[in-house]
């Protein structure tokens, strides 16, 4: 039982933190997944924001150099053009035949023309450039808006990014050409003009720089990194003060649009993972007090219990005590009087007075053997030490013991006992238990249903199962009492002017002695008189 | 027959001295384990009635000493605590039987002359000799401690047992009073003068068809008794 407790007291701390921890640890999964589902959107959005803003550089970029482009085209004014641009890399100008007039066709060519000329040849050769200037449908702007993935949140530069796309032009007048050269990317503005289409081949390195220097100022927010990478995978540009763990990727990682199709953002958060650490050591801790809090209400309870079982133990251990110092002055009375009668047998008369005072003696020394077994079976049940001792015996030789143990005082009182005896087999019972529970049955007749003057004992064996069926004629038990007659402590009256004696204990102890026995001592209602019904389990 | 009674309590020791006295035993007590076991080697008891709680040397150990040289000799424990008994069930000490305190005396005397007729029945010479006789239709068997009338059986102490050998050994003679109680009794024990004919009239109870009218115990007043074949 103590054990039991024990382990009662383990579960009843363990298992809500284990729950709590269960459920806990599934919540902060949901809660994590929705975090970074709201860091992924809230990311897209920046970086979407960035997309814009270097979209709007290229643009700026191609209108003021449109803007500035000489009317009419001639190869004088491409010429002065090109010097004075210096985000300008090379020109090239093909007129409304798709003939090329800039560069103008010659014997030799600086080396920077002829390699431009090499590399922009798919767009002069044949009049490419004026065939996609007039067949192009694309707007030179490329918003965000026209990527798949599109925002609630949407600012205003959205939407005035994503204006020109949604006016349908029949066919813009200028456009972008980008193209791979050697190990970097080209960008081409071209712009359809009277005479052709004239092609502006910017210069990396500047284009590079005008992009870089319209990211974003981030300072110095420790809680991210960002990295602009080029077609070629090297990283242009990053910002922020977050320094990348070991192997660690990027949160999210956002492709550009043309005309910087190729180029790359990658947004590496620090706040996901603070987060998250926040969050395991905030259950943690919720769970550690929890497991404290509830040890400590264990602790306390075991505690509790532990002085509670040792308080009941001295008491236990008293009253043992106590009854078994009452055993030996028992012992001498019985014996004495035993003796004393069996030396006067021969020496009085029958009906001598002496004879019955003896008898007296013994009968009541019988009564407080009795009364100190049910106290000690009580004790030791008190400690659970109850245990059943099964050995063969035959039911019917007990209760003709027990029978013949109250025949004396059953006579006195006039009451005659009528039996209907029919278990005369052996069955492995506890003899010893079974004399209790008849003892105490007895008793109660002889203490409370002598009026009566008659009482019935049968009994009979079913399979393993030995029934033993006391009834008595005396005023029975009253219906109120009768779901209390098994409780520890209980009488039926408790007047001392009854002059009837007892503990309350008797009942009590018979009945956990036929639950040992896997059997049961039961108040069967009848007419008048008392009606019990002992059923015990026993082993053939 | 020798009994060894270690039992603390004088009052109880005397008791039991007195009743196994009057069964027709020998007894000697001791108060605590330690002479209890002294007294055992040097008497040589045929029978040991050992209480459990004992100041010194507790009934356990005794048993356990006694059962080093002797594995024959029956013990019997004495105790008031059903513990202590089940602890005796558990040991194995080599005990025979055990006494729960209060004891009644039908109780203690049952228990001590079933082990007194194992331990008749065990001795050598009672295998190989039976000893059993008949006065009239009573046949008695003294290793068993029992007599027979037809299907029924009577119970008999060991005195009863000399007695009636006595008798009958001498029968159809006088057996003088003084007589009897040497054999019965022994020199030494100084009885009460009407000891002899309340344990004769007690015994007539038991084993005469009608004890007002004795057929086999008859008195012959003023000599003693005889038995008439």
């Amino acid at each position: 039982m103590h054990h039991k407790f024990k382990l009662a007291l383990l579960a009843l701390t363990l298992i809500p933190v284990l729950l709590a921890g269960i459920f806990g640890y599934q919540m902060l999964l949901g809660m994590q997944a929705r975090n970074q589902q709201q860091l992924d959107e809230l990311i897209s959005f920046r970086l979407a924001a960035i997309e814009t803003g270097l979209n709007q550089t290229l643009d700026d970029t191609a209108q003021r150099l449109l803007a500035a482009l000489p009317a009419p085209i001639s190869e004088a004014a491409l010429q002065d053009f090109a010097r004075s641009r210096p985000e300008l890399s090379q020109l090239l100008w093909l007129d409304t035949d798709g003939q090329r007039r800039y560069p103008p066709p010659a014997a030799n060519y600086r080396n920077d023309v002829t390699d431009f000329l090499k590399r922009s040849e798919p767009l002069w050769l044949g009049g490419e450039l004026l065939r996609i200037a007039n067949t192009s449908k694309e707007s030179p702007v490329l918003a965000p808006a026209q990527r798949s993935r599109s925002y609630d949140t949407r600012g205003a530069s959205f939407e005035d990014a994503a204006a020109p796309a949604a006016t349908p032009a029949p066919s813009p007048a200028y456009g972008w050409y980008t193209w791979f050269w050697g190990n970097s990317m080209r960008h081409l503005l071209w712009q359809r003009v009277d005479n052709g289409v004239v092609g502006l081949e910017l210069n990396a390195e500047r284009l590079k720089a005008d992009l870089i220097a319209a990211l974003p100022d981030a300072g110095d927010a420790d809680d991210r990194l960002v990295r602009l990478y080029d077609s070629r995978g090297d990283v242009l540009y990053e910002w922020g003060g977050y320094t990348i763990p070991e192997g660690r990727s990027p949160t999210l990682s956002y492709s550009l649009a043309a005309p910087l199709a190729s180029w790359r953002l990658d947004w590496y958060s620090g706040a996901q993972a603070q987060t998250a650490l926040a969050q395991n050591l905030l259950l943690s801790g919720f769970l550690l007090m929890l497991l404290l809090a509830l040890g400590g209400i264990s602790a306390f309870l075991l505690r509790e219990h532990q002085r509670e079982r040792r308080l009941s133990e001295q008491r236990v251990n008293f009253v043992n005590q106590v009854s078994h110092e009452l055993k030996t002055p028992l012992t001498n009375v019985r014996l004495y009087a035993e003796l004393s009668a069996d030396q006067l047998e021969a020496e009085l008369e029958s009906d001598h007075p002496v004879r019955k005072f003896l008898k007296i003696i013994n009968e009541e020394s019988l009564r407080l053997t009795r009364l100190i077994n049910n106290v000690l079976n009580y004790a030791r049940d008190q400690r659970e030490q109850l245990q059943l001792q099964p050995r063969p015996a035959v039911p019917d030789d007990i209760i003709r013991g027990v029978l013949d143990s109250f025949r004396p005082a059953f006579e006195r009182q006039g009451i005659i006992v009528s039996t209907d005896l029919q278990a005369s087999r052996e069955l492995r019972i506890d003899p010893d238990a079974t004399e209790q529970i008849l003892v105490n049955l007895l008793s109660n007749i002889e203490k409370y249903a002598a009026n009566g003057k008659s009482a019935v004992i049968s009994s009979r064996i079913d399979g393993d199962t030995l029934t033993i069926v006391v009834e008595d004629a005396g005023p029975g038990i009253p219906k109120a009492a009768a779901g209390h007659v098994f409780d520890d402590f209980y009488r039926v009256t408790d007047r001392i002017d009854e002059g009837v004696s007892g503990t309350g204990i008797g009942l009590s102890i018979a009945r956990q002695l036929a639950r040992l026995h896997s059997g049961d001592l039961r108040l069967l209602p009848s007419a008048s008189g008392a009606r019990f019904e002992l059923s015990l389990r026993g082993a053939s | 027959m020798k009994v060894l009674i270690a039992e603390d309590d004088a009052n109880i020791r005397a008791g039991l001295e007195t009743l196994l006295a009057s069964e027709g035993y020998e007894p000697r007590g001791c108060a605590d384990g330690d002479s209890a076991l002294s007294l055992f080697h040097e008497w040589q008891p045929d029978l040991v009635l050992l209480d459990i709680m004992m100041p010194g040397m507790d009934g356990y150990s005794v048993c356990r000493s006694i059962r080093k040289t002797d594995e024959q000799v029956p013990v019997i424990f004495i105790s008031a605590k059903s513990e202590e008994i089940d602890r005796v069930l558990g040991l194995e000490l080599g005990a025979d039987d055990f006494i729960m305190k209060p004891f009644g005396l039908r109780e203690v005397i049952a228990r001590i002359r079933a082990v007194t007729r194992r331990t008749l029945q065990a001795r050598p010479a009672a295998t190989a000799t039976d000893n059993s006789f008949s006065m009239r239709d009573l046949s008695i068997s003294p290793n068993e401690l029992r007599a027979r009338r037809g299907d029924s059986t009577i119970e008999l102490s060991l005195r009863d047992i000399k007695i009636l050998q006595t008798l009958q050994a001498r029968a159809g003679e006088v057996v003088s009073r003084d007589e009897l109680f040497n054999t019965a009794w022994g020199r030494d024990y100084l009885p009460s003068s009407r000891t002899l004919d309340q344990h004769i009239s007690k015994l007539r109870k038991l084993i005469e068809r009608d004890a007002g009218n004795p057929e086999i115990i008859q008195t012959v007043h003023g000599a003693g008794y005889r038995f008439d074949p």
